[in-house]
């Protein structure tokens, strides 16, 4: 199959949330010797895109996302340990996770798979997590932004600790820190110093697109 | 007026008990006021001191919250609720418990390819559904001459994503739709086993089914995958000469054309959907209750704010043919003040008139 085709399949089937196709086209594009990278940026990145644009336009529901990002995953399994490592390009770089006490993943979850579709690299803590684990592996990784997302009113003070510390340790202005989830608000985010509240995950990407200057 | 409640402004007298003004209220007679329910449960746990995974575990603790919220408060309502998990406890779902926090679903039951070991629950033995049900005993005793007691039950979808996990039931609609449907059907006949079980205790059945919001599914999935099996525990309750309401949090507007037909006798909307609408929409075939903000107005607002949000779900809300009742938009959070509590109750009695 030429590569234009094959990168066509695979968008097609991640929209179609066909898993096993994905796979089996991925596999195929390493034995056809195509870059791994290429797969991905042309063949599951768009795919996942139009899933994006699909749940935008109400056609697509939570369902349909989570479904599709299962068969973007698989092929992200397969591509991945074969991409040729690029050194000193600039890239967004996030870290994000649900506060400690909560364990509600899913609208974390769509956040890191918007985000990873629109090129930025995501570091995923998960659920549960410590509050000060955002900021050392922000540290750590030279992140641009912290996006902490809760579904409980119990755990939404965690947010805002997060930023009490980043202040403490005079680090504040070094990160952008995202919040969301249901109970979370723009007055909230107000209140508590936070760069944004978004209300779901594609106005999420878009916000830091824009915080980064980079909105197209 | 509002800016002198707390400062010298009269709230007038309630003229009938709970008990009285819900009888008046269900034949469409006139009543004192608004009924006004403040959506309670083990959020509350923590205003008497009790830590919330010792409440979740006693019933008599779980009465003694009833008690304390009624005698402060007189709501038009007490009960208990299995929780959005207790059925799916009850079913194998590990929960995780804490003294400061809801109950959260820490390993479920099933996966999707273990559906086939789905199992009927035992209602006097399984989980803690023993637990609630002799909780609900107690407060029926206690309470059940002053005021409403209900229990409230678990929608069948919410049940299966606590018993599969949230995102493996949505992938499980579109990748293995027969087997979801499979596990429907033994959520429907578990549900029933417990309904019987509130209908025995002569309690009033209310729905709590979150996962059900067309923020999570589209109405086409819900129409498949939720509403059939809603509506077999539906049928149920009145074949048994009952009637019960259903709550769903977030947006529900897409599904209110089909909960006209289900036979339901009240609704209770999330504060994101707009009163006015539901009464114009739902308010000729069922009763409406909602929808002062949860989390912005009752836990973080003031008592001022309160009964700004108040007056204006009573402008929107008085006068629906089945009757309107006052209530927050969802289940008050942890650390909601009491003064915001009384609040929303003397809302009633001042605009509810």
């Amino acid at each position: 199959m030429n590569k234009e085709d094959l990168f066509q399949q695979i968008s097609d089937n991640v929209v179609e949330m066909e898993d096993e196709a994905v796979e089996e086209l991925c596999e195929q594009s390493l034995r056809q010797g195509i870059d791994a990278a290429e797969t991905i940026n042309c063949g599951l990145i768009p795919g996942m895109d139009r899933v994006g644009t699909l749940y935008e336009e109400g056609e697509y529901f939570l369902p349909e996302v989570l479904t599709a990002s299962f068969a973007l995953n698989a092929g992200l399994d397969i591509l991945r340990p074969h991409i040729k490592k690029e050194e000193n390009k600039e890239r967004i770089r996030l870290v994000i996770g649900v506060v400690e006490g909560d364990t509600h993943d899913i609208g974390k979850n769509l956040v890191k798979i918007m985000s990873e579709s629109a090129g930025f690299e995501v570091i995923d803590l998960g659920r549960d997590v410590p509050l000060d684990r955002f900021i050392d592996t922000a540290e750590k990784e030279h992140c641009d932004f912290i996006c902490l997302s809760t579904l409980m009113t119990t755990t939404m003070p965690g947010m805002k600790t997060v930023i009490d510390h980043l202040k403490e340790r005079n680090i504040r202005d070094k990160y952008k820190v995202m919040i969301g989830g249901g109970p979370v608000s723009q007055k909230f985010a107000d209140e508590i110093g936070a760069d944004a509240y978004t209300v779901d995950a594609a106005s999420a990407v878009r916000k830091m697109k824009e915080l980064k200057g980079i909105l197209s | 007026m509002i800016e002198q409640y707390l400062h010298g402004l009269e709230i007038p007298k309630d003229e009938l008990t709970p008990i009285e003004r819900s009888r008046l209220f269900d034949a469409g007679k006139e009543i004192d006021r608004i009924p006004c329910c403040l959506d309670t449960g083990e959020t509350m746990a923590p205003m008497l001191g009790i830590p919330i995974d010792e409440y979740y575990h006693s019933s008599e603790k779980m009465c003694q919250l009833e008690e304390w919220l009624f005698a402060n408060f007189h709501s038009d309502g007490v009960g208990l609720s299995t929780t959005l998990r207790g059925m799916a406890e009850a079913m194998g779902s590990e929960i995780k418990y804490s003294p400061d926090n809801i109950a959260q679903l820490k390993k479920p039951a099933l996966t999707l390819k273990t559906i086939d070991e789905a199992r009927l629950v035992d209602v006097e033995k399984d989980g803690r559904l023993p637990i609630i049900l002799d909780g609900l005993k107690m407060v029926k005793k206690k309470l059940g001459s002053q005021v409403p007691v209900s229990g409230t039950v678990t929608g069948p979808f919410t049940i299966a994503a606590m018993v599969l996990g949230t995102e493996y039931l949505l992938m499980g609609m579109i990748k293995k739709p027969e087997k979801i449907k499979q596990l429907m059907e033994i959520i429907v006949e578990n549900n029933n086993r417990y309904i019987k079980r509130l209908i025995d205790l002569e309690v009033g059945i209310g729905f709590a089914d979150p996962v059900s919001s067309t923020a999570l599914i589209s109405v086409e999935q819900y129409r498949e995958f939720s509403l059939p099996y809603f509506q077999k525990n539906v049928d149920y309750i009145k074949s048994q000469g009952h009637g019960c309401g259903l709550h769903i949090c977030g947006t529900s507007r897409g599904l209110w054309d089909l909960l006209n037909t289900t036979g339901i006798g009240t609704f209770g909307l999330d504060n994101v959907e707009d009163l006015a609408e539901a009464k114009a929409v739902l308010g000729p075939h069922m009763c409406i209750q909602g929808n002062v903000p949860p989390v912005e107005v009752m836990r973080y607002g003031t008592p001022q704010d309160v009964l700004h949000s108040a007056k204006e779900c009573i402008e929107k809300g008085r006068g629906a043919a089945h009757g309107y009742i006052l209530t927050s938009g969802c289940q008050m959070p942890v650390n909601t003040p009491a003064c915001n509590m009384q609040a929303l109750m003397d809302a009633a009695r001042l605009f509810g008139r």
